[in-house]
């Protein structure tokens, strides 16, 4: 059995870090409004920076001329990262450093992951020579317009040749990490007069509260059925917390939202206690509830 | 030819209709060109706005490069999955470059493999011979987006590892599965590189060596949450990837004891700086 320790590795107290700002195309721009435009010609321009004390790099015993500001971009879907760098600079009392990375269209899509860190070397051992001294801004950032909220396609069921029902979910996931974006899918029967309702936000609460129960159920009971039929010897939670955008950090969520449990006690009381995983769901969903 | 294009995208009703076609067998795996026709001048085929759309006639010389790759594969007297997988993630690295980040894109694949190439992607898997079985891992093979796609995980193969270790045979199947699972050797290709090297030049085999990869991504992942790393760094992944050997070499009972009391850097937003 080995031990790796990773702590106590100094971390730097206060940082002034700036929001993480946007340039298209030359112009400056709302990070939730890039799938508007975004395409794979475009160029993007992220950019950060951050001011720490002088004396604050002592506290964590690196020369500052030695730390970095570091903006990194990662895209999941075209398996590729991007960082670039800059140093601080002095001004009276503070160190200032700003970062600035632009990204080719033609090497991102879908939707990417900005973070930002301070890094410098913390000990001798040379792989710590990059470690993380602050955690700046971070965010994930759709480019595909598609992949902001729920994904959903509406449609008819008749046109489909389905059977009737207000909606269905698409599951295509086949193991508990895949990314959730891409994974399930919500399919809205626009023949059904409650969902044209819903879309038009007209919709009776408990319609609402319906679908997201069917959500709640649906993906809950995917991480019931996978985990059941694989061999891993982490717990859901586990695994949720390693992969943020997966489908099973999606099911963790609606359990501690709708049932107000974990994941994994709510897998086992999918499987044992179907009458009060229904139970708890409806209570945690709100519906046919009456609000005074 | 090397000029960026718009790849056609299936939409994702579309793309269930024909991949259940498939696997019921209610469609007979075959190029069907009207079909194809159809779905490349719908409207909503490429996006608004982008590179030039590919044309017809582009597609159909892709599909003919892979359709030669096939045939060659299949007479290449070797083992035909292994050459399959070779040969095709040849021509899918030849058309990388056109594409650009359109590979990157779920219904991308799902237009390549369900309408360009059902007969190709079928050839590469045996279909379950009950359709009603749990057919889960057939429809993982055809779903875009998946790891486990017929295709796009050869694409993906090429583009992480590069030509010369997907050349040189030098991973096994475990070692590409386990590499490419975790996010952080799938985005950084430098780092999955080197790992691939160390992983090959080890010397160690069978289960041992799924066990052995497995716990220097593990390393590596642990070590994400207190250095930062970067393909542009290189020296410093080759220092990353001689710790993380020797977190796996001294790990022989599979699991590790690991104190981390800092978060993990590709988690939610933090606005500001953690104090404690």
């Amino acid at each position: 059995m080995s031990k790796v320790t990773f702590y106590p590795y100094p971390r730097l107290q206060s940082v002034q870090w700036s929001e993480l700002s946007v340039n298209f195309d030359g112009e400056p721009y709302a990070l939730e409004k890039l799938p508007d435009v975004w395409d794979a010609n475009s160029e993007v321009t992220f950019r950060v920076s951050a001011s720490v004390d002088n004396e604050l790099f002592e506290t964590v015993n690196v020369d500052s001329s030695s730390s970095l500001l570091v903006v990194e971009v990662t895209c999941r879907d075209t398996a590729y990262s991007l960082t670039r760098e800059a140093s601080f600079t002095r001004k009276v009392d503070v160190l200032d450093a700003v970062a600035e990375i632009t990204v080719s269209g033609s090497s991102v899509s879908e939707s990417i992951e900005l973070s930002a860190f301070i890094i410098g070397p913390v000990d001798k051992q040379p792989w710590l020579r990059r470690a993380v001294l602050a955690e700046g801004p971070s965010s994930r950032v759709a480019l595909n317009s598609d992949l902001v909220g729920f994904p959903t396609s509406v449609f008819s069921f008749v046109e489909e040749q389905l059977p009737p029902a207000p909606w269905r979910l698409a599951v295509t996931a086949e193991d508990i990490e895949a990314p959730f974006a891409h994974s399930v899918r919500l399919e809205l029967n626009e023949d059904f007069q409650v969902v044209r309702d819903l879309i038009a936000g007209k919709a009776n609460p408990s319609v609402h509260a319906d679908l997201v129960s069917s959500i709640a159920r649906v993906l809950i009971g995917t991480i019931a059925g996978i985990k059941n039929s694989t061999s891993d010897s982490r717990t859901a939670a586990e695994v949720a917390k390693e992969a943020p955008n997966s489908i099973v950090a999606a099911a963790t969520r609606a359990s501690e939202q709708y049932l107000g449990s974990t994941i994994d006690s709510a897998i086992n009381m999918y499987f044992r206690q179907p009458e009060l995983f229904d139970y708890k769901l409806l209570t945690g969903s709100d519906l046919y509830r009456m609000k005074s | 030819m090397n000029a960026l294009r718009s790849f056609p995208r299936l939409e994702f009703k579309d793309a269930n209709k024909l991949r259940h076609a498939l696997l019921s067998r209610t469609r007979l795996p075959t190029f069907d060109r009207a079909l194809f026709e159809e779905y490349l001048f719908s409207p909503n085929a490429f996006p608004a706005t982008g590179p030039v759309r590919i044309q017809d006639d582009e597609l159909l010389k892709f599909r003919d490069d892979c359709v030669t790759a096939t045939e060659e594969a299949s007479t290449s007297g070797g083992d035909f999955k292994a050459e399959f997988d070779l040969a095709i993630g040849r021509q899918l690295s030849n058309w990388a470059p056109i594409a650009g980040s359109d590979f990157g894109v779920v219904a991308v694949w799902d237009f390549i493999t369900l309408v360009l190439l059902p007969d190709l992607a079928i050839q590469r898997f045996d279909l379950p011979d009950d359709d009603q079985s749990d057919n889960r891992g057939a429809r993982s093979r055809l779903s875009g987006g998946n790891r486990r796609h017929v295709l796009q995980r050869l694409w993906r193969r090429r583009a992480v590892f590069g030509s010369q270790i997907v050349e040189g045979r030098i991973l096994t199947e475990d070692d590409y599965g386990s590499l490419l699972e975790r996010k952080l050797t799938l985005e950084h290709r430098q780092l999955a590189r080197k790992v691939a090297m160390k992983v090959a030049n080890s010397g160690i085999q069978g289960s041992a060596r799924r066990d052995y990869t497995r716990a220097v991504t593990r390393a590596l992942v642990q070590m994400s949450g207190v250095v930062q790393f970067s393909d542009s760094d290189l020296q410093h992944l080759d220092y990353a990837v001689e710790h993380a050997d020797s977190v796996a070499r001294q790990d022989n009972s599979r699991s590790m004891t690991v104190e981390v009391n800092l978060p993990a850097v590709d988690t939610k937003a933090m606005p500001k700086a953690r104090s404690r």
